[in-house]
């Protein structure tokens, strides 16, 4: 390709242009709605949800975040869960039977390599039919999620006394999983399935 | 009849300005060379993670703009030892010259060329997040590490110059020395074979010394975390290396 | 002080010799032809005087130090060859200016001068040029540096007559108006003695002489007449040159020497006496070999 001289010059001026332009408009962004890193969050690290759970404190500040109840009513005297999703089971065992199954999916704040991924855990689907609890999580082909994460080019991140991307690198423990929260009738009886040795009773 | 008594400094200053309208080219070439990496890192080359479940699909694409210095870099070095070639010098005796004024104003333009590339290969990573966040939406960008404050700014502009400074006086060093004596083409080529063919041949013992000799002057310049001894190291080994390209040249027979 | 002074100077190269023991003096403001056959060492004697290359051994001065990587002496001379190296971004008007920031004495109104006359093209570039635009434009340069000491190596090339004319008119004319020391090696000699001073005739990058023109003018006559006349009357003198013409008709180039009453009686033993042109001495004085062309004709002939 022959450029000419001038247009030579031009492209350098505008390029240069356009560099200098970008710095200001990098610095006049608005610096919301911008994918949040985990530190923005309480991301819980270590295993002690059943203790949180005894002590009722199991709750947003902690890092756990209800995002869906369901209640059920059921008079019958044996309940069978089935849990196809894998969550963590907790059970509360109610002071008195009033006929009804409580349920409620909780979110635990989570992030993967450092990014708060919390809110795209969807709480599983929750049916009760005859005597049966069923969990599963939805199966539908799920969006793909595309984030870019910029790091600093290697000739700053040499001198850079504070990375901001350093700590981005874990995942927590509990990615992607949701605790499911049942309060049953005082005197249900829960049969002893696979899903039933998974489940921690706090009472 | 009156003889003209030129300095030293004079006519290389003449020299220096003559080449940087000559050599106009190159201010263009980088251009191409970093619309092209631009290009490259929009492509997404650099590494990413992704994860999937139930309900979820993740990809976390690394941005950053390390490909634009690795090309600016190349194309440092080789300017640089092509500056040193034949023709070019010849060139300068068409006119009045003599072989310091020569490499002065060469030394000149090539820092003048460092600058010029370190301050776009800077501020073209800023382009770079400006161009992603126009593309694809803040709510796909991460927060952090995506804004760079002033003077993180000025603190990579400083660092990018430097080294391509250090890869300038590296190439033109490179240069005169293939200049002054073919032979060292050979060398520069044949001594790194010749040390993996040593290693392969000998026990681990001299693994351990040449590889440890070869990393500690990597880690030299690539491990110092602190800008002001960075600079000092730099400059230091460009004043060498310079210099030494310097001497080389002044023997050198030119319009052969 | 002379502008060149020059004592047993040597180049070697690999296989050859280019300079053997070359001495002689040029003196300030003078034009000097440098004269010599392919390959007897005018372009290496030139580069050496300009500093482009080193000697082997000897001593060069030049303006009274050595001109090698020398500032002073490059700022004060200019060389121009056929192989003259300009930037290719800048158009022969752009390069007229930028040339003129080294040199101070640059005459701006001659370079447009000769620039309109010889109808160069401004906006064109010099790799685009033909080989004789190239040596024209390069002789403007070299004129317009007004420098100290110009040397001109084989400037006329690609040139056709009326433009070589032309060039050494203006040659002379600058010359003359503004004095400089002159080097010119070419092989045009006929054309160029007209504003020769004097001549430095080089063999195998040995010194043949260094005279001025009108010594050269009078130093040789020819001779022709039958065989056994010529030889009678030239003696044992040394040859400079020697033809054989249909039969016995030898035509012979000496050392002018001789008395006006010698030549008399030379031309009454039916002798006849012939000037040699200087252009002609040079070529005689520098043969590589005793044979003529003429001898490779004859053998063949006898075959």
């Amino acid at each position: 390709m022959k450029f000419s001289g001038k247009l030579k010059e031009y492209l350098i001026i505008a390029y240069c242009f356009i560099l200098i332009a970008s710095t200001f408009i990098l610095y006049i962004i608005p610096k919301d709605n911008f994918v949040m890193s985990k530190n923005t969050i309480n991301v819980p690290s270590s295993l002690n949800y059943v203790e949180l759970a005894i002590q009722g404190k199991l709750n947003e500040a902690n890092g756990y975040i209800e995002t869906k109840a369901w209640s059920f009513v059921f008079t019958g005297e044996r309940l069978i869960i089935t849990d196809k999703a894998n969550n963590i089971l907790i059970g509360e065992r109610k002071s008195i039977d009033d006929g009804k199954i409580e349920v409620i999916n909780y979110s635990i704040n989570s992030s993967y390599h450092g990014i708060n991924f919390t809110d795209i855990i969807k709480p599983s689907n929750v049916t009760l039919s005859n005597n049966n609890l069923f969990l599963n999580d939805v199966s539908n082909p799920p969006t793909p999620i595309k984030i870019n994460q910029f790091s600093l080019d290697f000739t700053l991140n040499q001198f850079a006394k504070v990375n901001p991307t350093s700590d981005l690198t874990d995942t927590s423990p509990f990615f992607s999983m949701k605790i499911i929260y049942i309060k049953i009738p005082k005197s249900l009886q829960i049969d002893d399935t696979s899903s039933f040795k998974s489940l921690q009773m706090i009472n | 009849m009156y003889l003209i008594e030129p300095s030293v400094f004079d006519i290389a200053k003449k020299q220096y300005l003559f080449k940087l309208k000559t050599n106009f080219g190159l201010f263009f070439s980088l251009i191409i060379v970093q619309m092209f990496a631009i290009l490259l890192t929009l492509s997404g080359m650099s590494g990413s993670t992704s994860t999937g479940g139930s309900g979820f699909d993740i990809t976390i694409s690394f941005i950053s703009g390390n490909i634009v210095i690795v090309l600016t870099l190349i194309w440092a070095l080789s300017i640089s030892i092509t500056m040193t070639s034949i023709k070019d010098i010849n060139m300068d005796f068409t006119f009045v010259s003599n072989r310091l004024t020569s490499s002065c104003s060469n030394i000149g333009l090539l820092i003048t060329l460092s600058f010029y590339a370190g301050i776009a290969t800077a501020l073209s990573s800023n382009l770079i997040r400006i161009l992603y966040y126009y593309i694809y939406h803040s709510k796909n960008i991460v927060n952090e590490g995506f804004f760079i404050s002033p003077k993180y700014i000025l603190m990579n502009i400083i660092s990018t110059v430097l080294y391509i400074i250090l890869i300038i006086s590296i190439g033109y060093f490179l240069g005169s020395l293939f200049q002054h004596n073919k032979v060292f083409i050979i060398l520069f080529f044949a001594i790194p074979f010749g040390i993996i063919f040593g290693l392969k041949l000998f026990s681990s013992n001299l693994n351990g010394t040449s590889i440890y000799f070869l990393t500690n002057i990597f880690n030299f310049y690539f491990k110092e975390g602190s800008l002001i001894i960075f600079a000092i190291k730099v400059l230091i080994t460009v004043a060498v290396l310079f210099s030494i390209a310097v001497l080389l040249s002044k023997r050198l027979e030119v319009r052969k | 002080m002379a502008t060149i002074e020059c004592v047993n100077l040597n180049k070697d190269y690999e296989n050859t010799k280019a300079i053997t023991d070359l001495s002689f003096t040029i003196e300030e403001n003078t034009i000097t032809g440098l004269i010599g056959r392919n390959g007897a060492g005018k372009t290496t004697l030139l580069k050496i005087i300009k500093g482009f290359i080193k000697p082997t051994s000897g001593d060069i001065k030049v303006f009274g130090t050595n001109p090698f990587d020398c500032l002073s002496v490059s700022a004060n001379s200019f060389f121009t060859d056929d192989n003259m190296e300009f930037p290719s971004t800048f158009n022969l008007s752009k390069l007229l200016e930028e040339t003129s920031k080294f040199y101070p004495n640059w005459d701006s109104s001659l370079a447009k001068g000769l620039f309109d006359y010889f109808g160069l093209n401004p906006k064109q570039y010099h790799g685009n040029l033909s080989k004789g635009q190239n040596s024209t434009f390069n002789m403007i340069v070299a004129l317009s540096s007004h420098s100290a000491l110009t040397i001109f190596d084989e400037p006329t090339s690609g040139m056709d007559a009326s433009v070589r004319k032309d060039f050494y008119r203006a040659l002379l004319k600058d010359y003359l108006q503004y004095p400089r020391t002159i080097i010119v090696s070419s092989h045009m000699l006929s054309e160029l003695e007209g504003i020769l001073e004097n001549i430095l005739l080089i063999k195998n990058g040995t010194k043949v002489l260094h005279l001025p023109v009108d010594e050269l003018k009078e130093m040789a006559i020819g001779l022709k007449g039958d065989i056994s006349s010529i030889n009678t009357f030239i003696e044992n003198k040394a040859i400079i040159h020697s033809e054989k013409n249909n039969g016995n008709q030898l035509l012979v180039v000496v050392k002018n020497d001789f008395s006006k009453a010698a030549l008399e009686k030379a031309k009454l033993s039916g002798i006849e006496i012939l000037p040699v042109s200087i252009e002609d001495l040079c070529v005689y004085l520098t043969a590589k070999s005793e044979r003529g062309i003429d001898d490779v004709f004859d053998r063949t002939k006898r075959i």
